[in-house]
């Protein structure tokens, strides 16, 4: 799998209002400006098309900052 | 009693209908797993992986509904060819192969009357839902031409199209969803939302004999977004 810095740029290219720099692998991602379900659902469909994993509402609740959304990823595909 | 195929037969609203009405029935069944409890009126279908000898032991048919279908929750830039498939081929291609192949095999009967599952998402749609939106507005288009080619044998061709129903379908957009959106949504119904049995007594009439004269109609059921509720 690709290195947390791509990881964070990938998700930042999603979010169109988003300036680049942003984000870092600490960052909240629920804390991100005007955040809403709609980021989430980004997020995860994000995730299932470029890994092929596919987190739902509950594994979501489990992570805070955007570096434990890229260990969960990680530890999804190194099982899977 | 009146032989009915039942597709897609683990989906919960079909599972309502089954278990509302297997009485009324003789009930035949396909699901693309098997559930714990099968006998020989269970028939194993994939739709991404379709073998037109499935239908061969089964009798000549009174009707057929079909209940397969799942939802997407990708947005268009996100969504491969994987994602097109699965949702394409449970929503569309599963009802277009089961009805050619059934009539090729003579094994729907003249009167017979078929239903197909659509969703209120062909006339209102959703973030994330371009694939389902579309699929089940291909079901709609193929419906209206079913019922002009089938005319002809009195067999009657129907959409029913219901708002989400609460329940696993409805949970996993609640995934994505807070409680305001949902409260929000229910608003959108000025009778409330509908419940499960609110579909199955509408397919229950459709299959019946008291149907005469409703084809090619796509028939939406939940009183979402009618303009009542202003």
């Amino acid at each position: 799998m690709e290195d947390i810095a791509a990881f964070v740029k990938k998700i930042e290219n999603e979010f169109d209002e988003l300036e680049k720099g942003t984000l870092t692998p600490q960052t909240n991602y629920r804390e991100i400006e005007n955040w809403s379900s709609m980021h989430a659902l980004i997020i995860i469909a994000l995730i299932d098309s470029e890994f092929d994993v596919l987190l739902n509402g509950d594994d979501l609740k489990e992570t805070q900052t955007i570096q434990d959304l890229f260990n969960l990823v990680q530890s999804k595909t190194n099982n899977g | 009693m009146k032989k009915i195929l039942i597709i897609g037969a683990t989906s919960e609203l079909a599972e309502n209908f089954i278990t509302s009405y297997e009485k009324a029935y003789e009930l035949y069944f396909t699901a693309r797993n098997c559930p714990k409890q099968t006998n020989n009126k269970w028939i194993l279908v994939d739709f991404n992986n379709f073998n037109d000898t499935c239908f061969d032991n089964l009798p000549e048919l009174d009707g057929m509904v079909y209940f397969a279908g799942i939802t997407s929750h990708t947005p268009v830039k996100l969504t491969k060819k994987r994602h097109y498939d699965e949702v394409f081929n449970a929503n569309f291609y599963g009802a277009f192969i089961s009805v050619a192949t059934l009539l090729k095999k003579n094994k729907i009967k003249s009167n017979a009357s078929l239903v197909f599952l659509s969703s209120v998402a062909s006339k209102y749609p959703y973030y994330g839902g371009a694939l389902y939106t579309s699929s089940k507005m291909a079901l709609e288009g193929f419906v209206k031409t079913l019922a002009l080619e089938l005319a002809s044998k009195k067999i009657k061709v129907n959409a029913v199209s219901p708002t989400f129903v609460k329940g696993e379908m409805a949970d996993s957009v609640a995934n994505f969803t807070t409680a305001s959106t949902i409260k929000e949504f229910d608003k959108k119904h000025p009778f409330g939302n509908i419940n499960k049995n609110d579909v199955s007594e509408l397919i229950h009439f459709l299959l019946s004999n008291k149907n005469n004269s409703i084809t090619g109609q796509i028939l939406q059921v939940g009183n979402f977004n009618t303009g009542l509720n202003n």
